[in-house]
């Protein structure tokens, strides 16, 4: 499909406002016109739930606000997923037992955006709860990727990918527990961001599992999402496992390249399952960081085999628990006509929850439960101190930076895997071992297989957004002056 | 190690969550395949490790315990399903059934 033309870079837009050069506005309503446009036809994009109001009212400032040149992203349109709470538009997590819910304060990250001037311009559609790898599981609508209609955008941030690459916005926030903003940026063939745990506030972020959960950025060039991640990072004290070590200059171009840096391989993510054209397009990336001085060296992660096992016992245990607190009593939905409190508990949930999140929890609830603790969660708990061990041990031997795939296969079908949620789950193969083990991990393009975007991944150590972002920036430049 | 469908109904109990007759089967043939593929952890040597109970940086942090600024702008009158005279407003709890009085309108207590 023909994409629009793209947004200028987002420092142009910012600039175009702050000189007055456009009306405050402009690019706010360039925005919603391109969204109603992505959404007109007999398969619509489907990228956004929800709009703001584009009344001149409630739109940014009025022209004579002084716009300092420290407002970084002034006038900019950004788009939200729908798990990040805020004053002004409904919060739904794609969930039937949120429809309507207006949350009563806003989440960090997004007040942050707005004091950098930009305007959250709708919240993005998303796989229910954030459990999912295609967008699928939400219980609002079907969001579509942009470079084929026919296919998933990936999930569960879906919806701030697809928006991005159909450049309705050149900037969105996602959340990534398991792959959630990586996956659904490589199907969507842009770059996604997940901090190091605890670089990103997560104070207003509907929680799925607390311990994996980060915000992460999206954007269409490494240094656009990463200007946004310096934008809204840092700590917060209304956000206890937020740290407080100071943000470094993450948006500001370093064009030292890769030259002595060490990029490891491990060999557990090019086996013989990963699509073979796909492991061509991973293949030249390596061809050409190698090309810009980089030392490419094969490594091993040896417990990335029962990553996903360990994943998906860790994950729907926390979310068993974070979902408790949506029973009917003090937000969000409530079933009619119950007797008593145990009933409406019951009612308003199955009544609200789709197939996806009912199962987690019951996985969740069944790990947790007695007699069963230490075959699963407790186990899992110990899978996954070796599998941050697995990745202590590799970057305490030199390495710099891990390159792999994002993801097995580019985007699939809709409706290909919504019958067996094993095979869903596979598609997280390559991004859970990030949330696990709490490290930075970033997926950017590197090149397309029949059209469809293939996505290439960096981790870092904890904390090494810098290195993570030097490396990815090197990559993406030489794939753009040599051809994917 | 599989659920049955006993064990599938005992679990969404204890979840609240309600699973009729016709979704049970199917629930626990999709726990049991998932199951399958999680059994897998016990090929793992996991001897002398221990478990991993966050990956925050210093440990789990604390907090002073003194109370913030209310961070809520709205009152829960214009969220929450039912508020009244500053309750929560729900149905009678099971163990109250059959007693008389209480805070409410008949049928009705207050959280």
């Amino acid at each position: 499909m023909t994409l629009l033309p793209p947004f200028p870079p987002v420092s142009d837009m910012a600039r175009s406002i702050r000189s007055g050069e456009v009306p405050p506005d402009h690019w706010v309503t360039e925005s919603l016109a391109r969204i109603s446009a992505s959404d007109e036809g007999s398969r619509p994009l489907g990228a956004f739930v929800s709009l703001v109001d584009p009344h001149p009212r409630t739109l940014p400032p009025p022209v004579d606000t002084p716009w300092h040149p420290s407002i970084p992203l002034a006038g900019v349109p950004v788009a939200v997923k729908d798990n990040l709470a805020t004053l002004d538009l409904p919060t739904t997590c794609g969930s039937r037992i949120l429809e309507g819910y207006v949350s009563p304060f806003e989440a960090t990250v997004v007040r942050r955006l707005r004091a950098a001037g930009a305007v959250v311009v709708g919240k993005t559609n998303m796989d229910e709860f954030a459990m999912g790898s295609s967008t699928e599981n939400s219980s609002v609508k079907v969001t579509r990727n942009p470079r084929d209609r026919g296919r998933v955008p990936g999930g569960s941030s879906g919806g701030s990918a697809a928006a991005v690459a159909a450049e309705l916005v050149p900037l969105a926030l996602g959340s990534d527990t398991g792959g959630s903003v990586r996956q659904p940026a490589s199907f969507c063939g842009v770059v996604g961001i997940k901090p190091t745990y605890g670089r990103v506030s997560r104070y207003g972020l509907v929680a799925f599992a607390s311990s994996l959960d980060q915000v992460g950025t999206l954007g269409r060039t490494v240094d656009e999402a990463a200007a946004l991640l310096e934008v809204v990072a840092g700590h917060d004290p209304l956000d206890s496992t937020s740290s407080t070590r100071p943000v470094p200059p993450m948006g500001a171009a370093d064009g030292r390249g890769v030259g002595g840096m060490v990029v490891g391989v491990p060999g557990e993510y090019v086996s013989d399952s990963l699509d073979p054209a796909v492991r061509r397009r991973i293949a030249r990336a390596l061809e050409v960081l190698s090309s810009g001085g980089a030392e490419i060296r094969r490594v091993s992660l040896p417990h990335t085999r029962w990553a996903i096992p360990t994943y998906y016992i860790l994950a729907p245990a926390e979310a068993s628990s974070n979902l408790a607190r949506f029973d009917g009593v003090r937000y969000g939905s409530r079933a009619p006509g119950v007797r008593d409190t145990h009933e409406l508990y019951e009612a308003t949930r199955s009544a609200g929850f789709g197939a996806e999140v009912k199962r987690r929890i019951m996985l969740g609830t069944y790990v947790l439960s007695s007699g069963y603790y230490d075959a699963y969660y407790a186990r899992a708990q110990k899978v996954r101190s070796l599998i941050i061990q697995d990745f202590r041990n590799v970057f305490a031997s030199g390495v710099d930076v891990l390159f792999t795939p994002t993801s097995p296969t580019p985007a699939f079908l809709l409706g290909e895997k919504t019958s067996d949620p094993y095979s869903m789950y596979l598609s997280d193969i390559y991004t859970v071992t990030a949330n696990l083990a709490g490290i930075p991990a970033l997926s950017l393009p590197v090149g397309s297989v029949d059209g469809l975007p293939v996505g290439g991944q960096f981790m870092a150590p904890a904390w090494g957004e810098e290195v993570m972002l030097r490396a990815a920036r090197a990559l993406e430049r030489g794939l753009a002056e040599g051809g994917a | 190690m599989s659920v049955s469908r006993g064990e599938v109904e005992h679990i969404a109990s204890l979840a609240r969550l309600k699973v009729g007759p016709g979704e049970i089967a199917a629930l626990t043939g999709e726990m049991n395949a998932i199951l399958d593929h999680m059994a897998e952890l016990r090929e793992v040597d996991v001897e002398g490790i221990r478990e991993v109970v966050g990956v925050v940086e210093g440990g789990a942090p604390t907090r002073s315990p003194r109370a913030g600024p209310d961070p809520m702008q709205r009152s829960p009158a214009q969220f929450a399903p039912d508020w009244r005279d500053g309750f929560f407003v729900v149905p009678r709890l099971p163990a109250m059934e059959g007693h008389a009085g209480g805070s409410g309108a008949e049928g009705e207590a207050t959280s």
